[in-house]
């Protein structure tokens, strides 16, 4: 105990001394004035279900299923589906978000939902999306900053696209009702990531994943959804 | 940090946020610097961080909690620079975990290249802890705040680093009075 506190006493005191090489207050900040005329803040977007990168998104997704006459459906249902996604995703964060809220005491902001949810509807969502992978190389990118802090048994911090698709795959195949993950995003707010299997409709010639993610204040920070290119006989495309 | 500047820097105003980093600046470098133990990764992170800020003060709901929002970011800056000289430095192979030794091994003074080797011996996300306990005198519960995790997450990263340290000044001194009994056996 006393070589503990005379270690955190020597690692204290060496911590206070000044490094031998200080780092370059001025030049750091001419750089940081003279580039912020060329980076612009990001602002709330605001009501998100009409969010431009979601709308592009699910357009963009719900464009790539168009079928042709040549064996597809037209783009005449690209508007249609992407509005009814749209309002599924909507929905569908938001009741996530309510769940989360409810298992969380600590945190929860005032007025946040903590309505108990439909255990077949939960246990509907733990279904193992088909193209895990897929969803996972497609909702985040190389960048390596992207950091995902997993909570469940224990904090996990996953680092990099790779490591993150793994958990992905694991969690979502497991059989715990848990289907989230949480970002620490960098302006503080909680963020949380769901990956689950969708279905058009009554039809199960539709069937697609949905890969979002949400914040607390129900800001979308990241959303994307897959829906595979299907023939006229329900098969995949690229099957 | 006045609020009031804050919400100016918010609104897009470019003078606010000036001074904001202007005053923030220092303490930025100077824990960045610890974290990082380097001068140019030190001020990339603090440039990033600063930078980063400014773009995402909008979304700031709460501008009372600029300090600890903004040393989140700055922290996060930071594991991004490590992890980016991770993959550019050689990757410096660390010393074979050592055998314990008993508690009251250490001298009343430990030399200041021995404290610098142990502390670059341990992972980023627990420098940061020690540093925001350590030097600038953070309770664990405002650490844990700062960082976004459980409290519990922050003590096992505060033991586990000082661990590291403890385990590396004890193999550098095991090191020293083995060379010391060769020596004197010649």
């Amino acid at each position: 105990m006393t070589a503990d506190r005379d270690l955190d006493t020597q690692v204290r005191r060496w911590l206070e001394e000044p490094p031998p090489s200080l780092p370059d207050r001025d030049a750091v900040f001419v750089r940081v004035r003279d580039r912020l005329p060329d980076t612009p803040q990001r602002r709330r977007r605001w009501p998100w279900p009409f969010d431009g990168h979601l709308a592009r998104t699910v357009a963009r997704r719900a464009g790539t299923t168009g079928m042709t006459d040549r064996g597809r459906f037209t783009h005449m249902f690209t508007a249609t589906r992407a509005l009814i996604a749209t309002a599924i995703l909507a929905l569908s964060g938001g009741v996530l978000l309510s769940f989360v809220s409810s298992e969380r005491d600590a945190g929860v902001p005032p007025g946040a939902s903590g309505a108990a949810l439909d255990e077949a509807w939960l246990n509907a969502l733990n279904e193992p999306p088909a193209n895990v992978d897929d969803i996972a190389a497609e909702a985040f990118t190389e960048d390596a900053t992207f950091t995902l802090v997993w909570r469940a048994d224990d904090i996990e911090v996953l680092e990099g696209r790779d490591a993150i698709a793994t958990k992905f795959k694991d969690i979502m195949r497991a059989s715990r009702s848990e289907p989230l993950l949480e970002l620490p995003a960098v302006d503080g707010e909680q963020r949380f990531v769901g990956v689950y299997d969708f279905q058009w409709g009554a039809s199960a010639t539709w069937p697609g994943t949905v890969c979002g993610a949400w914040a607390r204040d129900e800001q979308v920070y990241r959303l994307d959804c897959l829906f595979p290119e299907m023939r006229y006989d329900g098969q995949r495309v690229d099957s | 940090m006045d609020a009031e500047v804050v919400i100016r820097a918010q609104q897009g105003d470019r003078g606010a946020f000036t001074c904001i980093a202007d005053e923030i600046l220092d303490r930025f470098l100077a824990v960045a610097h610890r974290i990082l133990r380097d001068g140019a990764l030190a001020e990339d992170a603090t440039q990033a961080a600063l930078l980063d800020i400014w773009r995402d003060l909008p979304r700031l709901r709460d501008p009372e909690r600029f300090g600890a929002w903004s040393t989140r970011i700055l922290v996060n800056a930071c594991y991004s620079e490590a992890r980016r000289a991770r993959r550019w430095l050689p990757n410096l192979p660390l010393d074979a975990a050592p055998e314990p030794v008993a508690a009251d091994d250490f001298g009343p003074l430990l030399d200041r290249d021995e404290l610098e080797r142990g502390f670059r011996a341990v992972p980023v996300d627990q420098r940061t802890v020690i540093v925001l306990h350590h030097y600038l005198g953070m309770p664990l519960a405002t650490v844990a705040q700062t960082l976004g995790v459980p409290e519990g997450t922050v003590r096992s990263r505060l033991h586990r680093g000082m661990s590291i340290i403890r385990r590396t000044l004890a193999s550098s001194q095991q090191r020293r009075l083995s060379a010391a009994g060769q020596e004197a056996s010649r």
